[in-house]
């Protein structure tokens, strides 16, 4: 089975987003197998959150100084 | 959306479903364990599932940090331990072979009041206290360091070793429920911390009898036989178990040996796999004397050598270092019959003193006086 090449933007962006979760699981399992005890892969999965959580939170603030609509300064 | 937008979530989702896995073991390990806080928990559940070497740095970092000067304005007087004798008790009744310690010549001059001499750690034992406790400055470079140390009369008492709930990790027939049983509490007069993890110490352990972890020969061991003698030995016999042991704890090699400092305490990767044996930290440490006594010491900022040197200061021949760290170094003497009145052996020490009236995590030692002693 060939998945359809002409697809929706919004088609793209779940498949995108499919792909994006299976590859994190992925990632995630191979840590576990790997790592010498689940206590590491807490350790590691804790700091790597606590790494994202600002780059998330950076994000937000800048996505939303764009929707904010600008006030007009009245020139004196 | 960005490649590296699209790199974060796949990271997202990596992290939370680690996360996710992780809990399932660490949720139970921290709802689980009774006396300890949620951070001294977390830290032994990554300890105990692959994260020892993490732990171990991060407290050599911390340590290193905390590094305590050396000098200082020195004490004025030193922490009182034990009680003080009753009018006219024990006065001109002390058996005539009864063997008392020798108080402990103080390293720092001039003396402090009390320091190094021994006092009763129970109230109402007669001539013959079966638990003596001091206090002296252990180290001339850190004057405000004060080392407790115990000493216990082997002729009057016997010596036990106490599974905790969670340590040793071994299954045990008759584990109990990590506590003094209730039947052995009117008997009961001191208990103390035990030694490294098994995990942590790569050391064994002889259970009533039986091997639950290989026994290593070198290592510095805490023997029971099964006639009650007690001794602190350099293990030579083997992996198994001797008939005639009834309980051997093992842990490092021996920090006092025949008299003499271990050579190596300054330096070596034999001391565990856990802080540097220079860093300062709470040790505690288990010594027998001469006469076949055991004395326990404990204090704070100390090194292996320094602990050594305590011990060996106050009549130790052979001794062997006990659990490191505030979090689990106790000595707690009992000042009445039935577990009543507990009380650690420095106000310092973290931990409750009822903490092995109620079940704990960790192993450790109990001294009860021998069947048909009175208190």
């Amino acid at each position: 089975m060939r998945l359809p090449r002409n697809i929706s933007p919004a088609a793209a962006r779940r498949r995108a987003l499919l792909a994006d979760i299976a590859l994190g699981l992925l990632i995630a399992i191979a840590v576990i197998v790997i790592a010498a005890g689940i206590g590491v892969v807490g350790f590691f999965g804790l700091l790597c959150a606590v790494a994202l959580v600002p780059w998330y939170l950076a994000d937000l603030r800048r996505d939303r100084g764009r929707r904010r609509p600008r006030r007009q300064v009245r020139r004196m | 959306m960005s490649p590296l937008r699209r790199t974060r979530r796949v990271l997202t989702v990596a992290c939370l479903f680690s996360l996710a896995v992780a809990a399932l073991s660490w949720v139970p390990a921290v709802t689980g364990s009774r006396n300890l806080s949620v951070t001294v928990a977390s830290v032994e559940w990554l300890r105990s599932h692959g994260g020892n070497p993490i732990v171990s740095q991060i407290e050599n970092w911390y340590y290193s940090l905390n590094e305590p000067e050396k000098g200082g304005p020195p004490l004025k007087f030193l922490p009182q331990v034990g009680v003080a004798a009753a009018a006219g008790e024990g006065e001109g009744s002390a058996e005539p072979t009864a063997y008392t310690p020798p108080d402990v010549d103080p390293l720092i001059h001039p003396k402090l009041s009390g320091e190094g001499v021994w006092q009763k750690a129970g109230a109402g034992v007669g001539a013959r206290p079966p638990v003596l406790l001091t206090t002296f400055r252990s180290d001339p470079e850190y004057p405000q360091f004060v080392a407790g140390v115990a000493w216990i009369d082997h002729t009057r008492t016997e010596l036990e070793y106490v599974p905790g709930l969670a340590e040793p990790p071994e299954p045990l027939e008759e584990r109990g429920n990590g506590e003094v049983p209730s039947t052995l509490r009117r008997r009961l007069v001191a208990t103390f911390n035990g030694g490294f993890p098994l995990e942590t110490s790569n050391a064994g352990l002889i259970y009533r009898g039986k091997v639950k972890e290989t026994m290593v020969n070198g290592i510095a061991t805490v023997v029971r036989y099964r006639d009650g003698r007690v001794d602190i030995v350099k293990w030579d016999h083997g992996p198994g178990a001797p008939k005639d042991v009834w309980f051997a704890k093992q842990n490092l090699p021996p920090i006092i040996y025949e008299g003499r400092l271990n050579p190596n305490l300054g330096d070596g990767p034999e001391w565990g796999e856990t802080v540097n044996n220079a860093t300062r930290v709470w040790r505690s440490g288990l010594g027998i004397d001469a006469h076949g006594n055991l004395m326990y010491a404990a204090a704070n900022y100390q090194t292996v050598e320094s602990l050594a040197k305590v011990l060996q200061r106050a009549g130790a021949v052979r001794a062997i270092e006990l659990d490191i760290n505030e979090d689990w170094t106790s000595f707690i003497s009992y000042r009445h019959p039935g577990g009543l009145d507990p009380s650690n052996l420095l106000p310092e020490m973290y931990r409750s003193p009822e903490r092995y009236l109620t079940p704990d995590e960790r192993d450790f030692f109990a001294i009860y006086l021998k069947p048909g002693q009175s208190w």
